[in-house]
């Protein structure tokens, strides 16, 4: 723990800017750490700012309507947020990969897949993966095709993405992000269109490789069962922020955050015939936050303190919760044992 | 397996969807994508049967082909003990009220150009259900029903969220008070949360009005959450059904331990690492 972790986002808040010029935040002070060489899981709802947030990260937002407010992204060194284009575009896809959700979407459905591999090595100006910089591009191509499962590697070159159902393209996808050897994977809800057994297979393939290769991997994903099985540690984020954090399997089985809880409790679950119980009411769009906790017009154990900003609570190190039901909190004098409250 | 004093809701015996391959110079059919391959089923009153596969399979071919909405080549369709003329694709016409289909995604099956009211209230002019003076008071209780503000009535779909919009497809299909609808993957593009508003919904539909539900998905947790009885797909037919709580606790064919072995969930992590 010593360690400098592998990427540090510190405070990162991001905005968009509206048609009147207004600049509506989006992200408020997300904090979180990626150690070298493990899985970090991302997990929330839809518009809770996860996507923002990795897109910030490398910057692909688009430049002219979203701002970053505050915050720093350190990277092996260097901030992020305050490095040049040159910079950036070196370290985007050789030194961070991303996958995106939509494989059929992130590839260009005009050029053979071949093509859209080799852009990498041509846009970095390198050849071969990064043990064997003499290697020819191709033969690494053909080494990372057979390594995600292709049998033939030269048919999946000759195709159009069309030509290819959404499991390979996503395994062609982290063939992709793989090519340079990065230190570290941004994957965007990777699975998220795929069928169970193709998701199963392919998040298995990316847990294999990033253990092989020591790459830690951002996991981006709703389904926080994916997170209890691949994630090493994990943060939950809610309205454009992070709530809870803490290593990935104490999160899910003693969430502390009523959020965290909630989302558990919505999962339908294989090994029990129970009726998954929902959040009631819908995340608000940026903008429309309410004041203090963010979650408390939906959380069922709401309070008169949940109107002003919670503090963090550390129970034991590693383990973060940012909830007035909590020590440190107004409402937290009186509480017995949070860890045994939230599990009754 | 299946013990019913009632009268199926709707069945079918060996039914067959093929979709003609053609090729060669004169276009002529060459083969056949088999998508459905002698299937039966049978759905009771108030039931919720899962339909469940990966990808590809044929469960949403067959959910479409058993509402006519993709004419199925040969084999039976009785709907409410009426047995269905599949030649003719205006036979399933009578029975559009009763048996109603809600598609996966939200975003494509809501006509953009329509207000909220106007796509509430068009099922139930069609169908002559409501008055037209009353319409409007009828489309806000459907709303209602649905956990959807009134103010929504004269919104367009787009401003509304994956999940509202899908509440708003389920409220349209359940204007006309049917007997049975067919969800075909309705929650698969949702979040968790939401995903959980809308199955609640749908068992309160069940409990109170009988409803019954064929349940077309590849999420096994949810069947296991929901479904009175499971028939599991694959390659057109049918290859295993029953129970849910009997086929998920013992499995008989490999198909079936491969799809239930592939669902994410807590307990499988200290095992793989």
């Amino acid at each position: 723990m010593s360690a400098e972790p592998l990427l540090r986002v510190e405070n990162l808040s991001l905005g968009f800017r509206g048609e009147d010029g207004r600049v509506t935040r989006v992200t408020d002070a997300v904090s979180f750490e990626v150690r070298e060489g493990e899985v970090f899981g991302l997990a929330g709802e839809s518009g809770c700012g996860k996507t923002v947030t990795c897109l910030g990260l490398l910057r692909l937002l688009p430049a002219a309507t979203s701002v970053v407010l505050s915050g720093r992204a350190w990277f092996r060194g260097r901030d992020l947020l305050s490095l040049g284009a040159d910079q950036l575009r070196a370290v985007r896809g050789r030194e961070i990969g991303m996958i995106f959700q939509e494989p059929s979407a992130a590839m260009n459905p005009l050029l053979p897949v071949k093509t859209q591999l080799l852009y990498p090595f041509k846009h970095h100006g390198v050849a071969g993966g990064k043990a064997n910089p003499a290697e020819n591009p191709e033969a690494r191509i053909r080494e990372l095709l057979a390594r995600v499962g292709f049998r033939d590697p030269d048919r999946v070159l000759r195709s159009y993405p069309h030509e290819l159902s959404g499991g390979m393209l996503q395994r062609v996808m982290i063939a992709h992000a793989l090519l340079l050897g990065p230190k570290l994977i941004l994957a965007d809800e990777p699975t998220t269109a795929l069928d169970v057994t193709i998701q199963a297979q392919v998040l298995d393939l990316l847990a294999e490789l990033q253990r092989e290769t020591g790459t830690s991997v951002v996991l981006i994903t709703h389904n926080l069962n994916l997170i209890a099985q691949y994630a090493d540690r994990a943060a939950v984020m809610y309205a454009g922020r992070v709530v809870e954090t803490g290593p990935a399997l104490s999160l899910l089985k003693e969430p502390l955050h009523p959020y965290s809880r909630g989302l558990i409790d919505a999962l339908p679950d294989l090994d029990a015939a129970r009726v998954p119980s929902p959040i009631a009411g819908s995340v608000p769009p940026p903008g429309r936050y309410p004041a203090g906790c963010r979650f408390h017009d939906r959380c069922p154990r709401a309070f008169s303190p949940c109107t002003t900003e919670p503090a963090w609570w550390e129970p034991k190190p590693g383990r973060h919760v940012a909830c007035h039901l909590y020590p440190g909190n107004s409402g937290g004098a009186n509480h017995h044992s949070p860890l045994q409250d939230m599990t009754e | 397996m299946i013990n019913h004093q009632t009268k199926p809701l709707l069945s079918a015996k060996d039914l067959r969807t093929w979709f003609p391959v053609t090729g060669g110079l004169w276009k002529r059919t060459v083969d056949h994508v088999r998508a459905v391959d002698g299937v039966s089923l049978e759905v009771h009153e108030g039931e919720i049967v899962a339909l469940v596969g990966e990808s590809g399979c044929g469960k949403s071919t067959l959910g479409y082909s058993l509402l006519g909405l993709t004419p199925p080549t040969s084999g039976s369709v009785t709907l409410n003990g009426t047995a269905i003329d599949i030649a003719d694709p205006g036979a399933w016409k009578p029975f559009r009220r009763d048996f109603q289909i809600v598609f996966q995604d939200p975003y494509t099956s809501l006509n953009p150009r329509l207000t909220v009211f106007e796509l509430l209230a068009e099922p139930l002019r069609v169908h002559g259900i409501v008055p037209a003076a009353e319409l409007r008071e009828a489309a806000t209780a459907l709303l209602r029903q649905v956990g959807l503000p009134e103010d929504a009535l004269d919104r367009f779909p787009h401003a509304f969220s994956g999940g509202q919009r899908q509440r708003l497809c389920i409220a349209r299909a359940l204007g006309v008070r049917p007997k049975l609808i067919v969800c075909d993957e309705v929650v698969s593009a949702l979040d968790v949360s939401v995903q959980a508003q809308i199955v609640n919904l749908l068992l309160d539909l069940k409990r109170e009005h009988g409803l019954a539900l064929l349940f077309i998905t590849h999420d096994l947790s949810l069947v296991r959450a929901i479904a009175d009885r499971v028939l599991v797909m694959n390659a057109g037919k049918i290859v295993e059904e029953g129970p849910t709580a009997t086929l998920f606790s013992a499995p008989r064919e490999e198909y079936t331990k491969t799809l239930l072995a592939a669902v994410p969930r807590m307990e499988k992590r200290a095992v793989a690492r």
